[in-house]
């Protein structure tokens, strides 16, 4: 049933894009429309999972004082070996995700989960983090890139729905400031339903505690060690 | 101090872990790299080039720089074009490598992207051919044959290379794909070296 919870939390609760905020660089530049939205969001979970899997595992070799480039150093080595492999092996996987490998290297949802999650519980809890987290922010960035798609070209996962709008009408939606748009109506919405699910039982809405702002620990450092 | 040493090390033992791993995977996966390079080089050659039987790769250029390759097409024996293909460091994120195909009136049959890194809805505009449909068409499952156009790549077609070497952005009739500015003129800047290679074979052959 934890396991469960840990799966289910980065969904909508603790969603990295729409609660957490994290990875802002991927969601403004690739949700341009739908198909990209889910090709980076796979190739994120992939990563995540894989990631959290080595981090959590590790968590006791590393010290504390020098964890963060550690975990930089594991992340970008285990992207680059998925690259290779992809490349060697899998050439039309390769084809279709290959654009987003690089760009999660330095994602910080990524080292946001190592950091906040994956350094401090057990492996199937960060597995279950890792695929929960990486189901939201896919889902976030597909419902993004559809509905900048939709609005900019009329077109639906690269399908045209609407024939008669030839080019790009609101080609506001295809740049940057259409993302960030977008995605502050998708935050205000999700705000919105959670605080009226708190008012319905009786209790004032609070971010989740476990924020990743909240368990860093950069302060206590000295006091850990 | 004795801690200071503990941190170093534990790091440089991660760090040379990570590095053997790397170099391990690299070695071990290059062969087939090598061959998955071959195969889509053969494809693109079949795209820019007009209809050839066969190809040989052309060293005229041996001793320049190993990004640059040229090779010769040919049908029954005539030569019918010379495709080549150069890169740049120049795009939005690292590496693009460009191949232009050459008929025997020197003009650009067709120009493709071979690899790149750009961001994919924004760069991708600039360098790849992405299909169009229609939901009517996809539910009705009609199969479009033939090259996608891309109204970037597109405008090179039958060009000569001496109006390659000094087209501009914004001149000549390119136009850049808006929002994908860098990546326009790195395509552009690999094309530059592609048609001054073109020009050092012409040379050559006289």
């Amino acid at each position: 049933m934890t396991l469960f919870k840990e799966f289910s939390k980065g969904i909508i609760k603790e969603n990295p894009v729409l609660v957490l905020l994290l990875g802002m660089c991927p969601v403004l530049g690739v949700t341009t429309n739908g198909v990209n939205g889910l090709g980076m969001g796979v190739a994120t979970t992939f990563v995540l999972v894989c990631s959290n899997i080595v981090i959590s595992f590790l968590k006791r070799i590393i010290p504390r004082k020098v964890r963060i480039p550690c975990y930089i150093i594991i992340i970008a080595t285990f992207v680059t070996v998925v690259q290779l492999l992809m490349e060697a092996y899998l050439p039309d996987l390769n084809k279709s995700l290959g654009l987003f490998i690089p760009l999660i290297v330095v994602n910080c949802i990524v080292l946001g989960r190592a950091e906040a999650f994956a350094s401090k519980n057990s492996i199937p809890d960060s597995i279950a983090d890792g695929l929960g987290m990486g189901a939201g922010f896919t889902l976030a960035l597909a419902a993004l890139g559809v509905t900048r798609e939709f609005l900019a070209h009329g077109m639906i996962f690269d399908l045209k729905v609407i024939t008669v709008w030839q080019g790009a009408p609101f080609s506001l939606m295809t740049f940057a400031p259409g993302a960030f748009i977008v995605l502050g109506v998708f935050i205000a919405i999700i705000r919105k339903l959670q605080m009226r699910k708190a008012i319905r039982e009786g209790r004032i809405y609070t971010p989740p505690k476990n924020l990743d702002c909240a368990s860093c620990r950069v302060c206590d450092i000295d006091k850990i060690e | 101090m004795r801690q200071i040493l503990r941190l170093v090390l534990s790091l440089t033992i991660i760090c040379a872990i990570a590095t053997a791993l790397l170099a391990y995977v690299h070695e071990a996966t290059r062969l087939p790299r090598e061959r998955i390079e071959k195969k889509l080089q053969s494809l693109a050659l079949q795209e820019v080039l007009p209809t050839f039987e066969t190809s040989e790769k052309h060293s005229f250029l041996a001793n320049k720089s190993p990004q640059v390759k040229a090779f010769r097409a040919s049908l029954k024996g005539k030569p019918v074009g010379i495709a080549i293909q150069g890169g740049t460091m120049k795009g939005f994120s690292g590496e693009i490598k460009l191949m232009a195909g050459f008929d025997n009136h020197g003009k650009i049959v067709r120009i493709k992207v071979l690899d790149h890194k750009e961001t994919p809805g924004i760069g991708t505009k600039v360098t790849d051919r992405i299909r169009k449909r229609t939901l009517v068409e996809f539910l009705s499952g009609k199969v479009w044959e033939g090259i996608v156009p891309n109204p970037f790549l597109d405008q090179f077609e039958g060009i000569d290379e001496n109006s390659c070497s000094s087209a501009k952005i914004g001149d000549r009739g390119i136009n850049a794909i808006s929002g994908a500015t860098i990546t326009s003129a790195a395509v552009l800047d690999a094309l530059y070296k592609i048609c001054s290679t073109y020009k050092l074979y012409n040379e050559g052959k006289r």
